[in-house]
């Protein structure tokens, strides 16, 4: 991989083995980008789609709680 | 679940589209659907709106073939790929707008990316907002229309290799190739020049602790790799515009071929670039 960035590689590949605790879901079609805490619940970080209506959505707004099922 | 969209009205201002969406918004929301709903399982059916045109954001680093640490935002391109083929597919999307706010990224993914926007037949708008920089540059110029936010900046710089590196005279062509990969796809999708687009990309003084360039808004228009200074409603009306020439059969896409190849003044040198 070449990376062709303004950010220096240290930067990017800092804490590079620190363990992912983000995943992506599906909740009606829409991809939300989610932070697992394992505890069955996560918390949106970011929606992940190209219809600007989704980013309306009040269940689907960044922060809030969703239950990631068990 | 089918949306039945209302008829599209071409030559729509900016707050009219607005007012469309608004007015389907209230519409969507006095069906019977959902008080049903609300009735049977106490569930809240969410307004349902699509507009006809989609976005999509490439922002923080363009993710390739290697996972980044978690600290990083990431545009990954195993999203933005099936996105694109998506919107390419639905008869309901009649253009798409880019938005960049990125500081570049995996040089694969991002060519990949603009290749892709390259070659749909939907027409397409960039804006860059903040800063479109190294591998933004290709997705930026990929669209049909590019426009750039008076503060926001392009910075145009050389490829490098960074970790181990087999210290081999092969190493730098390999380099060299991967860079006449990125030069020529934004000087044939530009209106920018070959020895313009290098002599920016080496450029020494403009940057405290690089080689390059830092284009902001205006300068990276009068260049020629951005075509005009504006924010989002120049570029939605740029869209509509384009929209309304594709269904009067005045807009296609020039397939296989960039738009821009006539305006280069040369050839890449022999010898450079790949075969």
């Amino acid at each position: 991989m070449i990376l062709y960035s303004i950010v220096p590689p240290e930067l990017v590949f800092q804490n590079f083995e620190q363990e992912n605790c983000q995943r992506v879901i599906d909740r009606n079609g829409i991809l939300l980008l989610v932070t697992d805490e394992g505890t069955g619940w996560g918390k949106i970080l970011r929606i992940i789609s190209t219809n600007p209506a989704d980013f309306l959505n009040e269940q689907y707004q960044p922060g809030k709680k969703i239950f990631l099922g068990g | 679940m089918t949306i039945n969209l209302p008829p599209y009205k071409p030559a729509q201002k900016g707050p009219g589209m607005k007012h469309a969406f608004e007015q389907q918004t209230r519409k969507k929301v006095q069906g019977s659907k959902k008080t049903e709903a609300i009735k049977e399982f106490g569930q809240i059916q969410m307004p349902q709106v699509r507009s006809d045109i989609q976005c999509i954001t490439i922002i923080g680093q363009i993710e390739g073939h290697i996972i980044m640490s978690p600290q990083n935002k990431t545009t990954k391109y195993e999203h933005v790929i099936p996105q694109l083929v998506a919107l390419e597919q639905s008869d309901e999307v009649k253009g798409l707008i880019i938005i960049l706010n990125t500081v570049g990224g995996d040089v694969e993914a991002g060519l990949a990316i603009a290749e892709i926007i390259d070659s749909l037949n939907k027409p397409c708008v960039s804006l860059v907002l903040g800063g479109g920089h190294s591998i933004g540059v290709p997705i930026a110029v990929a669209a049909d229309y590019s426009f750039i936010a008076e503060t926001a900046t392009m910075t145009i710089h050389p490829i490098r290799l960074t970790g181990l590196v087999v210290s081999v005279p092969q190493t730098y062509e390999y380099l060299e190739k991967m860079q006449d990969r990125v030069i020529r796809f934004v000087t044939s999708h530009s209106k920018i020049t070959e020895s313009n687009f290098r002599k920016l990309m080496f450029q020494t003084g403009e940057l405290a602790r690089d080689i390059g360039t830092v284009l902001v808004g205006k300068d990276a228009v009068k260049e020629g790799l951005v075509d005009e200074v504006g924010g989002l409603n120049k570029a939605i009306q740029k869209l509509y515009d384009l929209i309304r020439a594709r269904e009067q059969g005045q807009y296609f896409r020039p397939q296989g071929s960039y738009p821009y190849r006539q305006s280069t003044e040369q050839e890449p040198p022999p010898g450079g670039g790949i075969q």
